[in-house]
């Protein structure tokens, strides 16, 4: 019956014909393991270009902005202005802070405000700092350059602005999708990215019919699933909104996006 | 064996294993790493999850194969030795990947991070709803209690009957990691080799149990005969000196489920238990070692004249009545008690000493 008559005992010596073939067999497990690792690891998902610069604090000034999401409306060098959202730290968004600091009659508030950039595809967020991140006073920068883009339809993939931007990595996709959901319900503005024709990334703020934010209860179920989002877009300082009419399954739907 | 506990009793083997082991988790880090690194801009917290998830799933295929494909050669036997230290190490790596995914995914948020892993999604909405990490979490919970349990503390007070039903949980985990990897990452994948590996993988080792199991019941299936009078046959005489070497066993179905390892030693027959008395290792694949009956799986020792563990140790196994009625060799099914002495069933060599 057994060819052999070598038999393994742990506490005792090999017999030399195991000995033999476990000097190949492991070896050989061992080769293919570390063929695996490298497969695994070169072919796993690119985890996209955004940067976090957690531990290097800076601040940024201009008007401040309570809605639809806390920002600050910068000035760049060059006199065009940009938008920077604020943040705070871990999944929560700035509103509880911010929104006391903006009166609501439409009187402009100048201010500066510290924290850690995120930043991805040119578009900056700051994180602020726990204590006192932002101080009130300074000048004012110029008024809204607001354009209109009308009626968009957009495949693409609803994210939460800050795990997307830069910390994450990658912050989208289905094995991110619970967090981006804990980020939306924290008040991380949502965020809708598709590619371009082109293939660079883009990305526009999702919020109601009205600018206002959408309810988290109205979002929650499209976050990090293939959707096709209708509404209006319009491009603030540089940021691009979609104000939502509808939001569908794209499933199979393939469409042309078109937006900034 | 079982004189005492402690925490794990070291011998040249086991370090050698363990080794080996370390060395190969550590390569297949580095290893991922150092491809990932490479190809893209890495975060290396994501990088480490991705790391310790793959790896224990590539160790826990590989662990999974050892008992199959030690049906079929006796040269993986070694491997069996140690099994349950690639075990703990797996646990470890997956352990080492969820809290990454769980304090990274679902921390710092407003709901508490369980809560958010329960509550994720339904599965009643599309693939991209559909939760997969409660599957991992279930897989990881079976896994912590196999390798809590490892020890043969656990196995000697939950009784080897309990702790082998136990540790069949390991199935049950594996098909979970197979729907959390298969509804989780690879819906992701930009790569479609990883569903090709996944599915290779599962394919594999479905496929050896199957084979393992088809070549145990073709072996039960022709070893089980039973004559008149209760008495079930072994074989002739001469077949069994032929199909057993020295110190060597032929296993006997003698029911639905018991197998009975009739042992040989020089010109007389002994039968005990065929299964261990530690984790169920088959005493029929054993040998006599020292004089002793020693099992395959871990080198526990039964006298075979009474199926007791020579002193100090004190595990006892049932033993077989034998008889030889003109040439044929007959076990009587009906088990004597636990460590129950019997006089071996000696051949008489008649035919010039050939038996
Ligand atoms: S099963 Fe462990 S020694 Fe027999």
């Amino acid at each position: 019956m057994s060819a052999s008559n070598e038999f393994y005992v742990g506490y005792l010596p090999t017999p030399a014909r195991q000995r033999h073939f476990l000097s190949v067999f492991l070896p050989v497990c061992a080769f293919l393991a570390f063929v695996l690792a490298a497969l695994a690891g070169a072919f796993s998902r690119p985890t996209g270009d955004g940067v976090w610069e957690t531990g290097h604090e800076v601040t940024v000034e201009g008007e401040l902005l309570a809605t639809p999401f806390p920002m600050m409306r910068v000035a760049r060098a060059d006199g065009t202005m940009e938008r920077v959202l604020l943040v705070e730290m871990g999944k929560h968004g700035a509103d509880a802070r911010i929104a006391p600091l903006v009166p609501t009659d439409g009187t402009r508030v100048a201010a500066r405000a510290r924290g850690f950039l995120i930043a991805r595809g040119g578009q900056r967020m700051l994180e602020l700092v726990e204590e006192d991140p932002v101080t009130l006073g300074g000048t004012l920068p110029a008024r809204v350059d607001a354009r209109s883009i009308g009626t968009v339809e957009i495949a693409g993939e609803i994210v939460d602005s800050k795990c997307w931007l830069g910390v994450m990595k990658p912050g989208d996709g289905k094995a991110h999708r619970d967090c981006a959901t804990l980020c939306i319900r924290g008040g991380i503005p949502p965020s809708i990215i598709c590619e371009a024709p082109d293939g660079t990334e883009r990305r526009a703020i999702v919020v109601g019919r009205d600018g206002a934010p959408l309810s988290f209860d109205s979002i929650a179920p499209w976050i990090a699933a293939p959707v096709v989002v209708r509404g209006n877009a319009e491009v603030l300082d540089g940021m691009a909104f979609v104000r939502v009419e509808e939001i569908a399954r794209a499933d199979a739907l393939v469409r042309s996006s078109e937006r900034e | 064996m079982s004189v005492s506990y402690r925490a794990v009793q070291w011998n040249p083997a086991k370090k050698a294993y363990d080794r080996r082991l370390a060395f190969a988790i550590a390569g297949y880090l580095a290893v991922f790493f150092i491809a990932a690194a490479t190809a893209f801009e890495t975060s290396p917290l994501i990088l480490a999850m991705r790391a310790f998830g793959t790896g224990a799933i590539a160790l826990l295929v590989f662990i999974l194969s050892i008992g199959p494909l030690a049906r079929f050669s006796p040269r993986v036997a070694p491997l069996l030795y140690n099994r349950r230290h690639l075990g703990v190490a797996m646990f470890l790596m997956a352990l080492a990947h969820a809290v990454l995914a769980t304090l990274w995914y679902h921390g710092f948020g407003v709901l508490d991070p369980v809560t958010s892993i329960l509550t994720s999604g339904s599965p009643f909405e599309g693939v991209a709803q559909i939760p997969f990490q409660p599957l991992g979490l279930a897989a990881l919970l079976i896994l912590f209690a196999m390798a809590a349990t490892s020890h043969d503390f656990w196995l000697r007070n939950l009784s080897p009957r309990v702790w082998k039903a136990l540790h069949l949980g390991v199935y049950v985990a594996f098909t979970l990691l197979v729907a959390h990897v298969a509804l989780g990452v690879l819906q992701d994948a930009v790569w479609p080799g990883f569903a090709w590996i996944l599915a290779a993988a599962t394919t594999w080792i479905v496929g050896i149990h199957v084979a393992a199991g088809v070549k145990e019941w073709r072996a039960d299936r022709r070893s089980r005969m039973l004559t008149a009078d209760g008495w079930v046959r072994v074989g002739e005489v001469n077949d069994v000196v032929a199909e057993t070497a020295e110190g060597r066993a032929k296993a006997v179905l003698i029911d639905e489920c018991r197998k009975v390892a009739v042992f040989r030693e020089n010109d007389a027959f002994s039968a005990i238990s065929g299964v261990c008395a530690h984790q169920g290792g088959p005493l029929g694949e054993g040998k006599i070692v020292d004089g002793c009956v020693t099992c395959p799986w871990h080198g526990y020792q039964y006298l075979a004249s009474n199926g007791q563990s020579p002193p100090p140790f004190f595990e006892k196994i049932p033993t077989y009545e034998l008889r030889i009625e003109g040439r044929t060799l007959y076990v009587h099914p009906q088990a004597k008690p636990p460590g129950t002495p019997l006089p071996p069933c000696r051949m008489e060599l008649k035919d010039g000493g050939e038996a």
